[in-house]
């Protein structure tokens, strides 16, 4: 290669952008001149180019510079063909990009249109310029690639309760697969998020947009509640409605069109539950709003949860629990079978659950509830001075150093804000916050897993309850499971009911600490059947008014 | 003496009355009357900025800030094109104003405190929300300034212009780096040239750069809006009938199009009575024509037709009405009723 090979190209590169804008108006080639009839020659050709031109040329475009490293890394290293000239990658990326939607990401987001131009405007002699089409192609799927696999925002930028950290992509890596895959189908499948929930919720997608665009769904006016075996005339539109969707017959049949029958109760009740409503098949308000969400919310419900599945950690783990606030449940799965699923209360709006990932660490059956400052001050301290003897027999004392205090043994009208050298806590036992188990992962937010007294909240469909922590419905029965998972054997829920009979306060850690995720999803696939959940702390709302540059924008 | 917190305000109002009078060397009560006795409407526009105010082939003025010079002279004096126009530049224009040397300006000027409070103006209104923002090059696949990284950005220097991107841009930890240009023209050369990766000035600003360039399709404006710049008409201070006068033409026009009455519609005489019913108070108050209103929206148009006209996607500035579109539209202009 010489000197002359390299500068083959006429052009003064300072000026090489403005030069492709006079080509584009110019434009005169074959469609395509760039990408055809390249020869072994021309590839090394051009290859040389690239090399050059990202070691040394200081005007190169902004996407290119963003990623020169990764860039300069490939393609001056071993192998480093060019992945895009003269080859069916090139169209095929192409039309990855106009169908981004698919992949719940924005079309309008990559320069497709413009590498089209581009390489239909620069001619083939022009070795410089085939190399930055070279590059600027390896930009945009970079790009691409990034946005497919760990998403368009930093979470905590949509929402500051969302404490995922914005993963990065190993550029080069991206690169280099590419380049042995087969073709670039088979590498975008295999890089997408590869939790099958996502997968499943791309073709969730597919599905509602084609409902969307076969015009959506029939409304069903607000009225009475409909119970089972009333005759009304929404009957009829409850079905049609129920066809679109839910497998409804929509043929009623004949002489009783108006009749809410079983068949339709039946389905009524399945829609309900895929809904986290209350299943009574009563078709009350809250059914017939859930009812009346437009097909287009629920396509946007769809892309905000596959954009929340690009930021879960790459690995959940083989064994892990997972809270999904807004679905109100616990689920806890080995080798990516789900094992268990539990109800839980979560925080209510103002005390919300923060979304994060970390590992339970250790269990503390008959645990103290110690309590935070801020209750202590705010809740407990007005109980404390009218009634103290009551708040003792709650099982509540109080800490000085390493002294325990009764309770009725302090003039508590001394104490307030700013002078309240005690902490308070309660006793193990029957009222204790905490009831019977907690599940630790020590995290900033002093967020945990714990049992309840209050057990009558779980019989309610929303259950955004707590001060923040998660409350579980059925404590015991996950410690056996999570114990075992965590290297420890011999805990079976015998042992587990023993330990927790003696009423003394023991922690039990584990060997292999078990990964917890606490997430936000409003939609996801539960054996093939959509589910949706209402937005509790109206996360989807900022996140989608992102994904549309709104939060930002105006 | 004993130093007393002086109202200074006052003292530079009356200052400025007094100057005021002088240079007028006419016993005039306000600028209302000016205009009435003088026949036309001396409104100060800039020296030329596409779809705001720009000439014809025939050396015609037109444009967004244009216009509404013509609904003034409508409402005032009944004829659109009763109207002196001074080119005034951006350190002239509200020193133009306080000399007495224009009624109006109608100036792609932002409103702010220190300009309100300083120069002794009053401004009427908000015509348009403007905002800082970005141009980019359409083949680097940019939609969002979050994405510059390691940008150039091509500034014309002497503005807040840098201040705002470099503060916004250190709020978001990002490093870029500034190339500073005396005037638009060098600066957008730099930018078609690759100099810069993005050029930044207030959105209306690049819209009518980017219809100066090449081909205008290669080029996007990215969707953040990093500053306020509320555009508006100003009046000297100190008048505030003609203050009032002006601010209501302004909010007849975008009552108008929130009432459907258009420059079409109000040949019709149902709709002639609306938009006369709309500027009744107005008209009573500043003894103006009683169908003020219907001749300035024949005249002009409503605010909608007027931004279509100049700005809107027909045009080569192809601006999005975005907040510009009534507030009933999801955008925020939001006139006070007029009964």
């Amino acid at each position: 290669m010489t000197e002359s090979d390299l500068n083959r190209s006429s052009q003064v590169f300072g000026g090489l952008r403005a030069v492709f804008f006079a080509l584009a108006v110019a434009c005169c080639v074959s469609p395509a001149a760039a990408l055809d009839g390249l020869t072994d020659q021309d590839l090394a050709t051009v290859r040389v180019n690239i090399v050059d031109l990202l070691a040394s040329e200081p005007n190169l475009p902004l996407p290119v510079r963003q990623r020169q490293e990764a860039l300069a890394a490939y393609y001056a290293g071993q192998g480093g063909e060019l992945l895009w000239l003269g080859h069916e990658r090139a169209p095929a990326f192409i039309e990855w990009m106009r169908s981004a939607a698919d992949d719940g990401l924005d079309p309008a987001a990559y320069p497709t249109e413009q590498l089209v131009n581009l390489s239909d405007a620069i001619p083939v002699t022009d070795d410089r310029g085939r190399a930055i089409i070279e590059l600027h192609f390896s930009a945009a799927f970079l790009e691409y690639a990034s946005d497919l696999r760990v998403g368009r925002f930093l979470p905590r930028k949509v929402d500051p309760n969302f404490f995922l950290q914005k993963r990065e992509i190993d550029q080069l890596a991206a690169l280099e697969e590419l380049a042995s895959a087969r073709n670039l189908d088979q590498f975008f499948i295999g890089w997408q998020p590869s939790a099958p929930e996502y997968e499943e919720l791309r073709v969730a997608l597919g599905d509602y947009r084609a409902l969307g665009q076969a015009g959506g769904w029939p409304q069903v006016p607000m009225g009475e509640t409909l119970k089972p075996g009333m005759t009304d005339p929404r009957v009829p539109m409850l079905r049609a409605r129920l066809a679109v969707t839910d497998g409804a017959s929509p043929e009623a049949p004949v002489g009783a069109e108006d009749l809410y029958d079983d068949e339709l109760v039946a389905i009524v009740r399945s829609f309900q539950a895929r809904h986290g409503l209350e299943i009574d098949g009563l078709v009350g308000r809250g059914t017939i709003v859930a009812l009346n969400v437009p097909v287009e919310d629920r396509i946007q419900e769809i892309i905000v949860a596959m954009e929340r599945w690009r930021w879960m950690p790459e690995s959940l783990g083989e064994k892990y629990v997972m809270v999904n606030i807004a679905g109100f449940e616990l689920t806890r799965v080995s080798d990516g079978k789900v094992e268990e699923k539990m109800a839980v209360v979560v925080g209510k709006p103002y005390h919300r659950t923060p979304v994060f990932s970390d590992e339970i660490r250790y269990l503390e059956f008959n645990p103290y509830w110690n309590v935070p400052s801020s209750i202590a001050l705010k809740e407990e301290l007005p109980k404390l001075r009218k009634n103290p003897g009551a708040r003792a027999a709650a099982g509540f004392e109080a800490v000085r150093g390493d002294t325990v205090y009764p309770l009725t043994s302090i003039n508590w009208n001394q104490y307030g804000p700013g002078n309240f050298p005690f902490r308070l806590r309660q006793r193990p036992g029957p009222n204790n916050a905490l009831g019977q188990v907690k599940y630790m992962f020590p995290n900033q937010f002093n967020v945990y897993l714990h049992d309840t007294p209050s057990k009558s909240l779980f019989s309610r469909a929303d259950r955004a309850f707590s001060h923040g922590c998660v409350r579980l419905s059925r404590p015991l029965e996950l410690a056996p499971p999570v114990l075992a998972a965590g290297g420890l054997s011999g805990w079976d829920i015998g042992r587990v009911n023993q330990v927790v009979g003696s009423g003394q306060r023991t922690v039990v850690s584990l060997e292999k600490p078990l990964p917890v995720h606490i997430t936000y999803f409003t939609a996801w696939v539960d054996q093939g059947v959509p589910n949706f959940r209402a937005d509790v702390y109206s996360q989807d709302e900022k996140l989608i008014a992102a994904l549309g540059g709104q939060s930002i924008a105006w | 003496m004993i130093q007393i917190p002086a109202p200074m305000r006052l003292l530079r109002a009356t200052l400025a009355a007094f100057l005021g009078l002088g240079i007028l060397g006419s016993a005039s009560a306000s600028t209302l009357d000016d205009v009435r006795s003088r026949g036309t409407l001396v409104c100060g526009i800039s020296e030329g900025l596409p779809g705001f105010s720009d000439r014809d082939a025939a050396g015609a003025w037109y444009g967004f800030d244009v216009d509404f010079c013509r609904a003034v002279a409508a409402a005032v004096l009944g004829d659109p094109d009763k109207v002196d126009y001074v080119q005034l530049s951006a350190t002239d224009r509200f020193k133009a104003l306080t000399d007495s040397k224009i009624d109006l300006l109608s100036r792609n000027s932002t409103w702010t405190m220190s300009r309100d409070l300083d120069l002794g103006i009053d401004f009427a209104g908000i015509a348009y929300y403007d905002g800082q923002g970005f141009l980019a090059h359409a083949l680097d696949g940019m939609s969002s300034a979050l994405e510059l990284l390691g940008a150039r950005i091509c500034v014309v220097s002497g503005t807040t212009t840098e201040d705002n991107a470099a503060a916004y841009f250190a709020r978001n930890g990002m490093d870029v780096t500034f190339e500073r240009f005396t005037d638009r023209t060098e600066a957008r050369r730099a930018y078609a040239a690759g100099e810069c990766d993005v050029y930044t000035a207030d959105s209306s600003a690049l819209a009518a750069e980017r219809s100066l360039l090449e081909v205008p399709d290669d080029h996007v404006i990215l969707r953040e809006v990093i500053s306020k710049e509320p555009l508006g008409p100003v009046t000297r201070e100190g008048d505030a009938g003609w203050n009032e006068l002006v601010r209501w033409t302004l909010y007849g026009l975008i009552n108008a199009e929130e009432d459907g009455l258009t420059a079409a519609a109000v040949g019709d005489s149902a709709n002639r009575d609306s938009a006369v019913a709309l500027g009744k108070a107005a008209a009573t108050e500043f003894g103006i024509a009683d169908d003020w209103l219907a001749v300035v929206l024949a005249s002009v148009g409503n605010y909608g037709e007027i931004f279509e006209r100049n700005l809107g996607e027909g045009t080569p500035l192809a601006i999005r009405r975005g907040v510009n579109a009534l507030w009933t539209q999801g955008g925020i202009l939001y006139a006070p009723p007029m009964h």
